[in-house]
């Protein structure tokens, strides 16, 4: 809402978690690595077949890189919020632009 | 089979309406033009007239087109899209093929990826959505585009806006065009209103920046998602108390804004019922005015152009501390320079002014000023004691204090 406007220009203020993942070839980390995605997502991410990082890449490039979608299927799987979920598929994306 | 009509047209709304209902046709959300409700007539019951099922349309993919696209000329209606999806609405998402799903959502223009088992079940609802909102969205777009390209020409609105108020246009603004809106009808009217403009905004800014009592919210109802930053920091910098404000404080008729206000009035439409939705969810404690602008008056500045100090004028309590305390010492003494220094600048505006009759009384509110007296020197005390205490030996004029910590610093 553009209520507030004036200063406010907004930054994505990006975790640690997100620098680090982004930061080199995400390898064999496990699927906790991403960011947005702790303990509680990381199992039940697990538990559908999606226990390494890469796993959850390739869902991300199979939807051709729709964040929208990614967002999406992300929440029906694990159960993520709008928030961590936004943070994943933003983490995604980085490391997409730096590597792939 | 019941028989469809070939042209629908001929129904009212209301008819198309339960028709469309009738057989099981998800209608558009929202009152849609009577276009939209023939078309998903069309698309839906002339097409089942002639006999095909819906469900093998996407085998025999150049046949549906055809027959839809000839009733269309043969009601005679206008062509009003530039975009054609001719799309039954009664499509079953689930009962696609893969390659049938990826087919429509390219209709779509969705950049699609393999329909596998993980991504099915996202595509399908994103078509379904996309099959919701897709008549409007084709009928509506043009519509939009083409008052876009009306409004971003200045020069071809300038007849639309004549000299008389009650004018209002009738084709609902889009966002970012609602303040060349505003500034086109006052350019329009000479030069008086631009010098209110341009003063409304300095005034407008002067609000904000002065911090002071209340500035003028000047509201409007119009599409504005995006509204000017001035109108911004009107907004933004007391966006509770303005709206909370006491207006009964004086209410002084600003007399450089009525003009700007009738102007606005004059832009305003009666039919913006979307943006007024989003704009009371904003602002849910405006009152209704027939123009839309809500304008709370601003608090008049007390010690400025001549006005009595009250001591009620003042903002914060620190300031009504030291003006109250300062007032006081102005009736004694007309030099109050050395004190004015000492003061913050806020505060000059106070003593500058010839101070209100005798207010000898002590302050209803703040510390009585001995008692600040009092502190201060308590303060200064302490501030000098441990100042004496940091002093290196060699110095140590007073023997007292640094005595017993000369030796625990040796």
């Amino acid at each position: 809402m553009p209520a507030q406007c004036v200063a406010s220009h907004k930054m994505s203020t990006t975790s640690q978690k997100h620098r680090d993942f982004v930061a080199e070839p995400m390898g064999d980390k496990p699927v906790t690595a991403l960011s947005g995605i702790g303990e509680v997502l990381g199992k039940k991410l697990e538990e559908q077949g999606f226990d390494k990082a890469f796993a959850v890449l390739g869902q991300y490039l199979l939807l051709r890189k729709d964040g929208e979608l990614f967002t999406e299927w992300l929440k029906d799987t694990s159960g993520a919020n709008s928030r961590n979920a936004a943070s994943c598929s933003q983490c995604l994306r980085e490391w997409c632009d730096s590597f792939l | 089979m019941p028989e469809y009509l070939e042209d629908p047209s001929v129904l009212t709304k209301d008819k198309l309406k339960s028709e469309l209902l009738a057989n099981n046709v998800a209608l558009p959300t929202g009152d849609q033009r009577k276009d939209v409700y023939v078309q998903l007539y069309l698309k839906n019951l002339t097409v089942q007239n002639k006999k095909i099922p819906s469900t093998d349309a996407f085998s025999s993919d150049e046949e549906l087109p055809v027959p839809v696209v000839s009733n269309k000329s043969r009601s005679g209606r206008k062509a009003t899209r530039k975009t054609d999806k001719p799309r039954p609405e009664d499509l079953d998402v689930t009962k696609l093929t893969s390659e049938g799903l990826k087919d429509e959502l390219l209709k779509y223009g969705v950049n699609v990826g393999p329909i596998v088992a993980t991504t099915r079940k996202l595509y399908e609802r994103r078509l379904q959505k996309l099959l919701d909102h897709g008549p409007p969205e084709t009928v509506t777009l043009p519509m939009v585009i083409t008052q876009v390209d009306s409004n971003h020409n200045g020069n071809s609105n300038s007849d639309r806006y004549s000299d008389k108020e009650e004018e209002v246009t009738t084709v609902p603004e889009p966002e970012p065009v609602t303040v060349p809106v505003v500034e086109r009808p006052v350019r329009s009217r000479g030069k008086t209103p631009v010098t209110t403009r341009t003063r409304s905004s300095q005034h407008n800014r002067l609000c904000c920046e002065e911090d002071g009592g209340l500035p003028l919210t000047l509201t409007t109802k119009a599409p504005s998602h995006e509204p000017t930053s001035l109108l911004n920091t009107a907004l933004m910098e007391e966006p509770a108390p303005s709206v909370h404000a006491p207006v009964g404080q004086s209410i002084r008729p600003l007399k450089q804004w009525p003009l700007v206000e009738k102007i606005a009035a004059g832009e305003q439409t009666p039919s913006r019922v979307d943006e007024k939705d989003v704009l009371k969810e904003m602002f849910p404690y405006e009152t209704n005015t027939p123009t839309g602008i809500n304008a709370t008056c601003r608090r008049p500045i007390r010690g400025a152009a001549g006005r009595p100090l009250k001591s009620g004028d003042l903002w914060t309590d620190e300031t009504l501390l030291r003006s109250t305390s300062n007032s006081s010492y102005s009736e004694s003494r007309t030099a109050t320079v050395h004190r004015v220094t000492t003061l913050p600048p806020s505060t000059r505006l106070v003593t500058s002014v010839t101070p209100p009759a005798g207010k000898a009384v002590a302050p209803p509110r703040g510390l009585p000023f001995w008692l600040k007296l009092l502190l201060l020197s308590v303060v200064a005390g302490f501030i000098f004691f441990v100042y004496q205490t940091m002093e290196t030996n060699a110095m140590a004029p007073f023997g007292g204090s640094s005595d017993s910590t000369q030796t625990s610093d040796s």
